[in-house]
């Protein structure tokens, strides 16, 4: 079943987003949204990233439903709005359930109701808007019956999560101990052991011993960071941990395998491979780089 | 300042280390927080953490936004900066005494360091509480490291960390000492625990002592405890 929203009442409403701009030049006017305070109010409630094509409803009474759970908001000028006849209030996000009727009558004091979807509205885009333009004739008001899809939300694939895990490691700050020891460390499995939490992952396996010396002066440790004990076991020393260590450290994970250690459990096998620094960050610019959330990191 | 050759380390991804020397140094331990306070007087994109510890400075960052490459430079342009003028103004330290219950079960391995050291508990709690230890960094929430006792030889860490121990333990490891006010996992030998309350999560920052600092232990008994549980470190500031 198509992802998609189900107009069962209309007399005057559209798919609307900020409109076109930039080409006032060539005589094509923004058009979009009327209400661009309640147009954006409405994504931002519903959790969208950047402004999506939202539904426009002018001055009468509109319904529609969903073939899926969808969360949406309602913003601009006062209605009576229900869900399977039960009230739901304006400016707040809220899930409009699969096949259940969002109903908006009697709009008053104003004009103009938007409802805002979690994800957006795919809408064809021309000349970089959906918005509609009656002069250039783009664009049509919704009528009964009709289908809008959904977009699917962009989802980065899945990591590939579970035993065994290979993991991803950057040279850590002691190389100098331990370049006899790395061909070990990058050949070996290593087990979870139950004793790991956020602050350490505790790892068994061959024990590497020999290196010297097996403790420095205590500095600062990164998230990620695999020390080498004296008993010759790894630990990966994660967010949790405290700020200074004195083990050496034979690797830090890459950044955009930290998912992967995050995910890893008791009982595991885990090996690892190492990469370049430069590699690392390639890879974690690739996968980070397309969240918009990343920004706050 | 001047960084040595091979002194910026590269540490995985989103890290670099200055080290300013292998072995400890006060000079060392100095540079690094003169860095420290210089870089963080700077705005620098992408930079999350500036960490100096005893000779050394972490410096973490995004690398999203920004890379080694673009923070080394920025590093060395401090550095050079900074060339025969110590820019920071030389703090003076401030002095506390802090109150210890030792042994027993508030300092699991006094016997242990003791036996290591060849002599008795009471002469490692008079050797610890002989004088002022110079606060060189801070470590797990609040906590500090600090100069070590002059003991006559270097205390081993454990070989397997504990798992937990109880908020406001005092420890010993090599020739260093930590005072942790927290409840936390460690790897270095406890001799005892300090009540004092150091954390005022309410107030920015949450502790009031810094590195350069000096504090001076002192032992205590159980009985004595209550005595101490509700003083804070400004009441055990000490002027000398």
């Amino acid at each position: 079943m198509e992802k998609c929203l189900i107009v069962k009442s209309v007399v005057f409403a559209s798919v609307q987003d900020l409109g076109r701009t930039g080409l006032m030049h060539y005589g094509i006017s923004s058009n979009g949204a009327m209400d661009t305070y309640a147009y954006l109010l409405g994504n931002e409630l519903v959790g969208n990233q950047s402004p999506q094509p939202s539904i426009e409803i002018t001055a009468f009474d509109f319904s529609m439903s969903s073939t899926v759970d969808v969360s949406i908001c309602i913003t601009g000028a006062p209605a009576d709005i229900t869900i399977d006849a039960l009230p739901v209030d304006a400016g707040k996000s809220v899930i409009l359930p699969a096949g259940k009727l969002l109903s908006i009558q009697k709009i008053r004091q104003g004009l103009r109701v938007y409802v805002a979807v979690g994800g957006g509205i795919e809408a064809p885009m021309i000349l970089g808007s959906c918005a509609m333009d009656t002069i250039g004739r783009i664009g049509d008001t919704l009528h009964k019956g009709q289908q809008l899809l959904l977009k699917n939300p962009e989802i980065s694939p899945k990591p590939s999560y579970g035993s065994p895990w290979n993991i991803r490691v950057c040279d850590g700050c002691n190389m100098d101990i331990f370049k006899d020891y790395l061909e070990q460390f990058y050949q070996s499995t290593y087990t979870v052991s139950p004793d790991s939490n956020h602050v350490g992952i505790r790892l068994e396996g061959p024990p590497i011993v020999g290196h010297q010396p097996t403790e420095v002066i205590s500095r600062g440790v990164c998230v990620g960071s695999i020390q080498i004990v004296p008993s010759g076991n790894p630990i990966i020393t994660f967010k949790g941990r405290g700020g200074t260590a004195g083990y050496p450290i034979i690797g830090v994970i890459a950044s955009v395998d930290m998912e992967l250690a995050a995910q890893i459990r008791p009982g595991d096998s885990v090996t690892f491979t190492r990469i370049s620094v430069e590699e690392a960050i390639k890879k974690y610019r690739e996968r980070f780089g397309g969240l918009k959330l990343a920004k706050a990191l | 300042m001047k960084i040595p050759n091979g002194g910026i380390i590269e540490y995985g991804d989103s890290a670099i280390l200055i080290e300013f020397s292998k072995t400890f140094t006060e000079e060392a331990w100095e540079k690094a927080h003169n860095l420290a306070g210089l870089l963080r007087q700077s705005k620098i994109d992408g930079l999350l953490e500036i960490y100096p510890t005893y000779t050394t400075v972490l410096i973490t960052f995004n690398c999203l936004i920004t890379d080694h490459y673009t923070i080394k430079t920025i590093v060395n342009a401090v550095m050079e900066g900074s060339a025969d003028s110590k820019q920071l103004e030389a703090k003076k330290g401030q002095y506390y005494r802090f109150p210890v219950i030792f042994g027993g079960k508030r300092g699991s391995d006094l016997p242990f360091v003791a036996e290591h050291l060849g002599t008795s508990e009471a002469e490692v709690i008079k050797t610890f509480c002989s004088g002022f230890h110079k606060i060189f960094t801070f470590a797990t929430f609040g906590g500090l490291l600090m100069e070590g006792a002059p003991f006559a030889e270097k205390i081993p860490r454990l070989k397997t960390p504990h798992t937990q121990v109880p908020g406001g333990y005092v420890a010993v490891a090599g020739n260093q000492t930590a005072f942790v006010p927290v409840t936390s996992p460690s790897g270095w030998r406890t001799i005892g625990h300090c009540p004092l309350k150091v954390l005022d999560l309410e107030a920015m920052p949450p502790v009031q002592y810094n590195p350069g600092d000096y504090i001076e232990f002192f032992s205590i008994t159980e009985e004595e405890e209550s005595l101490y549980s509700e003083k804070t470190i400004q009441d055990m500031k000490v002027m000398l």
